[in-house]
């Protein structure tokens, strides 16, 4: 073995040159095996995930965006490399340790780029105007608002009720102020848009804890929040909030049992955490109706809904749509 | 007499780049070339340093891979083959420390893709750097394959388990990608 496996390694196997007759028919045998092992594997993952399998059809876009976050998963294991626990293990740094804890502020790893550098990817598909004239930008300005609303044309296709519509939010944005420092990810309006279907309340409940920034209490950190959760007991109904199909129903590590409702002119609404899910991939669900049970799986510190309300990608506050 | 340098950037490796483009956000890809690129030198600064003249550099479907010539004596391979994931742990360890005090999301990115990547490079499965350690201490070609195969079956087992656990599709792509990678071998 003096020749450089560096070498030997070229796919067409040119390694095997020496001994290359006893070798075709292993390499041959184990091909196959190969093969078939894949398409065995590939089997056993149609009839045993079938809402997985459902996830590859509608979309792969869909399925990057809903799974698992590797990018926030590689970054937290970026910070821990570093930090006093991991270092300590390969004794490669001793007493720095405490002077080193100091300098690196925790803060500083969940800067508002970091939040936005996750969500904010869909940037680039973004519809335009969806994400512009909104009033992210200008929070102060929600006192203008209510009274030169007559005059605001390109408000006027999104933004219907002018009388009470700022209102709304208005009092959302008086939340979000101490948030200032925080850069809205891209993917996130907090216009009112009407929306094209009849809609009502997922859960007969009240919000415990609103769309927009806020104090992760698991992460234990300043977060965007995509959605609205309501408090509810477990086994408490879940409605549909309008018409449409299910497009995906599955299970992932921080939704817990999720399902997604695809509505109308690209409206999607998703409802997290659930214990019971009565309703499965591709079918017809009316407004109203009673497509699962409230639950804790997933991420959470208690049972809830974690509602969620996007269209083509953006997302938007439930909280404008609740009676 | 000077011999060139080869470069061969197979269908394949395009296809992979691609997909790792279409599938990561662009911070996350850019970390992750960054960390491919630190693995590569690894090898590259090692071969060197045994006095091995570098054939050539071949990117296909299977990852980036350099070709060195000469002879090296299996010592000399073995820690060719280990300087890659290496100096990629110790990258993760600079590149982490760096973006923990800066509070940079690339770096941290970077530094976690790195680990990750020179752990899974020294998995015993061809064609990984570890599998190529494996052919060397054992010299057994037909063992090695098996030990291979077992692992990246392994691997698929623990991928379609994570995800049915909700973790995601990653390392069971992985598992699929070493599975065609070494019917391709």
């Amino acid at each position: 073995m003096s020749r450089s496996s560096f070498k030997g390694i070229s796919p067409s196997g040119r390694k095997y040159n020496s001994t290359m007759k006893t070798n075709v028919s292993v390499i041959k045998i184990s091909k196959t095996m190969i093969a078939a092992a894949l398409f065995m594997i590939l089997t056993a993952v149609k009839l045993l995930l079938p809402g997985q399998t459902e996830a590859f059809r509608s979309g792969v876009r869909e399925i990057v965006n809903r799974n698992y976050d590797y990018g926030q998963a590689l970054e937290t294991l970026g910070e821990r490399i570093s930090d006093g626990a991991f270092i300590q293990a390969l004794g490669l740094r001793g007493r720095e340790n405490g002077v080193r804890e100091a300098d690196s502020v925790p803060a500083a790893s969940y800067q508002p780029v970091t939040v936005n550098d996750l969500r904010g990817e869909l940037t680039g598909v973004l519809p335009r105007d969806a994400v512009h004239g909104d009033y992210t930008d200008k929070p102060d300005a929600e006192a203008e608002n209510p009274e030169d609303s007559s005059g605001g044309e390109a408000a006027e296709e999104t933004i219907p009720a002018e009388e009470t519509v700022p209102e709304v939010v208005a009092a959302f944005l008086e939340t979000q102020t101490e948030y200032a420092d925080y850069e809205v990810p891209a993917n996130v309006s907090y216009n009112i848009p009407d929306l094209p279907f009849a809609h009502a309340s997922p859960v007969p409940s009240y919000t415990s804890s609103g769309f927009g920034f806020r104090w992760h209490p698991i992460h234990e950190a300043v977060k965007f929040h995509y959605g609205t959760d309501f408090a509810a007991y477990s086994g408490d109904d879940i409605y549909a909030f309008g018409d449409g199909v299910v497009s995906l129903e599955g299970y992932e590590a921080g939704y817990g049992n999720y399902i997604i409702i695809d509505h109308q002119d690209g409206w999607k609404t998703l409802y997290a955490h659930c214990s019971t899910v009565y309703v499965s991939s591709g079918q017809q669900v009316a407004m109203g109706d009673k497509i699962a049970l409230v639950g804790d799986t997933g991420e959470v510190t208690g049972p809830h809904l974690h509602f969620e309300l996007q269209c083509n990608g953006v997302y938007y506050n439930p909280e404008y749509y609740m009676a | 007499m000077r011999q060139k340098t080869e470069v061969s950037v197979s269908v394949g490796a395009v296809l992979l780049l691609s997909a790792l483009w279409f599938f990561f956000d662009t911070v996350t890809f850019l970390a992750l070339l960054a960390a491919a690129l630190i693995h590569e030198t690894g090898h590259l600064a090692a071969l060197s340093f045994f006095g091995c003249r570098i054939a050539g550099f071949r990117a296909d479907m299977s990852g980036a891979m350099i070709c060195g010539a000469g002879s090296l004596t299996p010592m000399e391979e073995l820690c060719s083959l280990a300087a890659g994931p290496a100096l990629g742990m110790i990258y993760a360890l600079m590149a982490s420390a760096a973006g923990n005090a800066l509070g940079s999301s690339f770096l941290l990115r970077s530094a976690g893709i790195s680990l990750l990547l020179s752990v899974f490079n020294l998995l015993p499965t061809q064609p990984l750097d570890g599998g190529r350690l494996l052919a060397i201490l054992w010299d057994n070609p037909r063992a090695c394959a098996a030990i291979s195969f077992a692992v990246s079956f392994l691997l698929l087992g623990c991928g379609l388990f994570l995800m049915a656990k909700g973790m995601g599709l990653g390392l069971f792509i992985a598992g699929i990608w070493l599975m065609i990678a070494q019917a391709a071998l």
